[in-house]
């Protein structure tokens, strides 16, 4: 695999603490300039950083200048707020900060402070020596972290692999802030990409987690491990009472946690991840064609399978006998309107009834597909 | 050509029929096919044919048109109207892993619709899970 232009090639063979071989990580070189050279102009310090997010959209810059410490912001990609002040003044930043938030009625919420965090002031590196290192940075990275890429996209619904490098590229700005190069160990000091490989390792987890509710994501890996276990023993997926006994739950909480799950998949993965087809003959009904638009196949026609079933529920009502329903007609002249696209005037007219017996039966349905939360 | 089944000749039977989409993913087609066959099979009172028959994307996509009565029978709400009502409601609700969907029914000079004529022209079931299989295969 080539290697980026960008990056020195000194990746020479060291040992590690498990007396294992490993090439060594190279230090990223941009426009000439080591990374240490570069990041020399923003020296990391130890600060306290108080952390908080708003009600509504608020830029933290604007208090920065009103506050009585030196203090420094930056914007991660989380949207939340973050402002670093001296080491030991964390808690009076806070308080300020909370007046500075009352005084202006900006609606601050989980405010905290965390202390002696690490912290460079980024806005010292000139020019785009900043940007184009963490370029640099995420060239190398992306294609060696192919496990990271693999279970991002696995675990989160909404996120494609095309979507993963520049997710990358945020990941690494947001942490450029908390590298302490200074850290010396067994191979010398902590190269930058050693630094991010570590974080990176946990990125994954720490995602699903913030998305989904730690609750959820464990009950997700809990129920692929035990799927996968069984599957490897009998030679086929587990039921439902044997998935519950060798998870130690009921079947009934086996289903609601499913059902959480489904619930927050069936966005993007219609066909649940937890679930097989039923027929033997086709388990692997997740495999689609490479120029497949997966996405809009999925909620497309699931939404207008839910759309029809909504319109069915309002026609049928199985409970109900005789005439007095007026299904059929129903049906007929919901039909005719959205998938035939007539007027009412016309309906009425195919139907040989009153316009407004047509418009009636619409509206009815319309009132009942409404109701059941569809738009 | 208008796509709506509803014949004007006068003293002829006006019936209407509703387009309904199965979408199968490649990989279940071929099984989505022999559960509509099976429950076709046990709904002989209710015409329903296969109006279209196409690929696209990671779906195979089967459309029937399900006849919902003759338009006297619909707007009285008849037996044979209710009846249509309640197999629909029966197909949607077994095919529902199929995503099934109400939809527009393919002009009759359509490819799918071409396609899905030539196969039942034959009247075999085999012969359309040999398409279908066909159209699975289409990656």
């Amino acid at each position: 695999m080539d290697l980026p232009v960008n990056v020195a090639t000194d990746d020479d063979l060291l040992s590690t603490s498990g007396a294992r071989g490993a090439r060594r990580v190279p230090s990223l070189i941009v426009d000439g300039l080591d990374e240490a050279e570069i990041l020399a102009h923003a020296p990391a310090m130890v600060c306290d950083r108080v952390h908080w997010d708003t009600v509504d959209d608020f830029d933290a810059a604007v208090l920065v200048p009103d506050l009585p410490m030196n203090a420094w912001t930056r914007q991660w990609s989380d949207g939340q707020h973050r402002v670093w002040v001296p080491e030991g003044e964390g808690f009076t930043a806070r308080e300020a900060i909370r007046e500075w938030c009352e005084a202006h009625a900006v609606e601050a919420v989980n405010m905290r402070v965390e202390s002696a965090v690490p912290f460079r002031d980024l806005d010292l590196i000139p020019g785009t020596l900043l940007a184009d290192l963490i370029a640099a940075a995420v060239d190398w990275l992306f294609p060696r972290m192919q496990a990271i890429r693999r279970q991002l996209v696995a675990d989160l619904d909404l996120v494609d692999d095309e979507d993963v490098r520049s997710m990358m590229f945020l990941f690494v700005s947001d942490h450029m802030d908390r590298f302490d190069s200074a850290r010396q160990g067994k191979n010398g000091t902590l190269p930058l990409l050693v630094f991010l490989i570590g974080k990176l390792r946990t990125w994954p987890q720490d995602i699903a987690r913030s998305m989904y509710g730690r609750t959820v994501v464990a009950d997700r890996v809990a129920l692929a491990k035990a799927t996968e276990v069984f599957a490897a023993q009998e030679q086929r997926p587990p039921s439902e009472a044997e998935l519950a006994e060798a998870l130690g739950i009921s079947v009934t909480d086996l289903r609601r946690r499913e059902q959480t799950i489904r619930t927050l998949s069936s966005m993007r993965h219609y066909q649940s991840l937890v679930d097989n087809p039923s027929d033997d003959d086709f388990q692997d009904s997740v495999q689609v064609a490479a120029d497949a638009d997966v996405e809009f196949d999925a909620t497309s026609h699931a939404r207008n399978a839910q759309l029809t079933r909504a319109i069915m529920a309002a026609v049928h009502d199985p409970e109900s006998s005789g005439r007095r329903a007026q299904g059929p007609l129903a049906l007929a002249a919901v039909y005719l309107s959205f998938w035939e696209d007539m007027t009412k005037a016309d309906i009425a007219r195919e139907l040989e009834v009153l316009p407004k017996t047509a418009a009636a039966a619409v509206n009815r349905v319309l009132d009942s597909v409404a109701e059941s939360g569809l738009e | 050509m208008s796509p709506i089944r509803l014949d004007e000749f006068a003293g002829m039977r006006r019936d209407l029929e509703v387009g309904l989409l199965l979408a199968p993913t490649h990989a279940s087609a071929v099984a989505a096919a022999k559960s509509l066959a099976a429950i076709l099979d046990a709904e002989p009172a209710v015409p329903v044919r296969l109006a279209g028959l196409a690929a696209d994307g990671s779906r195979v996509l089967m459309t029937l048109a399900v006849t919902l009565g003759e338009v006297s029978e619909i707007t009285t709400a008849a037996e044979p109207a209710r009846e249509a009502v309640r197999v629909l409601d029966h197909l949607i609700d077994s095919m529902s892993a199929y995503d099934p969907a109400f939809v527009r029914l393919p002009d009759p000079a359509s490819a799918e619709a071409q396609l899905a004529s030539d196969v039942t022209r034959h009247a075999d079931y085999a012969i359309v899970l040999r398409v279908v299989e066909r159209l699975a295969a289409l990656r």
